[in-house]
């Protein structure tokens, strides 16, 4: 009787662990590179501690047509940081994963304005995020459908 | 009335006076943190990330005391170091063993904060855009507005480096960094 009982309590450990670890690593299913609907830049997501966070590697437009130099965040808040490379720029910030494919509690930010709104990411499938992004309540937002892009791997060389 | 408009003006001040009074503020430096960028690294952003383990005893030694808090916490400087190439000193037949990859492949830097807690979301502290690449050092723009207080009063920080790559490199980029900043506390 002891040993079945002994037998229970290791199973049972054993579930909970594996249920914690697997509560961990389902997050890294966002990890990857993402289009927005609108197609004029690419977002990876990468993962800085438990939190996932979204940076713009390409931009359709990565220069400013009036100066010819590369954007940067000129739309930002704290002015010391408008001189923010807008290639590169972390838009998507702090999101935990809650399970069953929703990450949520994080911001993403719209250079055009440099407004930053509360978002949460649904993924619908392996490919596809529904990405919300709304100002105080869920309901008054407005959803993008983001797909994610297969990047290549391509032979680098020194200099 | 007059009087009354006058201790409306005198008491805030009175109450603010006495809130600061016993506040102590000590600069402290966050020295050689390491960054390694995971080589193959592709041209443009690419993100290092060192864990810190925030430790108020040894940062602020005599001033510590058991359970304090800091009041506020703010960036004064920050710079980024190349690592010191160790093939530089030493002659091999494999010239690709002695390049080494600093600053030439780097457009800009921007320095932030992270953390696990679902409260504190991430801030930029720091950037240099452009970086001026014939340099050893890159002295960063520090934010007069970034806030770290409350990262101060976590255990662990993630101080996340940001470097726009211009060319893809084959190796890993290691880079050091030097962050300087005021605390204070009662």
């Amino acid at each position: 009787m002891k040993k079945l009982s002994l037998l229970a309590l290791i199973g049972v450990m054993l579930f909970s662990m594996t249920a914690f670890v697997n509560q961990n690593t389902d997050g890294d299913r966002l990890l990857g590179v993402w289009e927005p609907s609108n197609g004029r830049a690419r977002v990876k997501v990468e993962k800085i501690g438990d939190k996932y966070f979204g940076r713009i590697v390409w931009l359709k437009e990565a220069k400013d047509p009036v100066s010819g130099e590369p954007k940067t965040d000129k739309n930002n808040p704290d002015e010391s940081l408008r001189n923010v490379p807008l290639k590169g720029y972390r838009m998507l910030k702090d999101f935990v994963y809650k399970g069953a494919d929703v990450w949520e509690e994080g911001t993403i930010y719209d250079p055009l304005n440099g407004n930053t709104y509360s978002c949460t990411i649904k993924m619908t499938d392996k490919n596809t995020l529904d990405i919300r992004g709304y100002i105080g309540v869920s309901a008054l937002g407005r959803t993008d459908i983001w797909k994610r892009l297969e990047i290549k791997s391509k032979k680098k060389s020194k200099k | 009335m007059r009087k009354f408009l006058l201790w409306s003006a005198v008491l805030p001040l009175l109450f603010l006076s006495a809130c600061g009074k016993g506040s102590k503020s000590q600069v402290v430096s966050l020295n050689d943190l390491e960054f390694n960028f995971e080589g193959p690294l592709y041209e443009g952003p690419n993100t290092g990330q060192y864990a810190w383990k925030v430790n108020l005893k040894e940062l602020l030694k005599d001033q510590y005391s058991e359970g304090m808090k800091i009041k506020s916490a703010k960036i004064l400087a920050g710079e980024v170091n190349e690592i010191e190439c160790e093939s530089d000193t030493e002659i091999t037949e494999d010239i690709e063993d002695q390049i080494c990859y600093g600053f030439e492949q780097i457009k800009s830097l921007v320095l932030s904060f992270a953390s696990n807690n679902k409260e504190i979301p991430m801030q930029e502290i720091a950037l240099l855009n452009p970086i001026a690449a014939d340099k050893k050092t890159q002295v960063l723009n520090v934010s007069g507005e970034a806030d770290l207080t409350a990262f101060l009063n976590e255990s662990d920080v993630y101080i996340v480096l940001d470097a726009d790559i211009s060319e893809d490199i084959d190796d890993n980029l290691e880079l050091k960094t030097n962050i300087t900043l005021e605390l204070s506390f009662d």
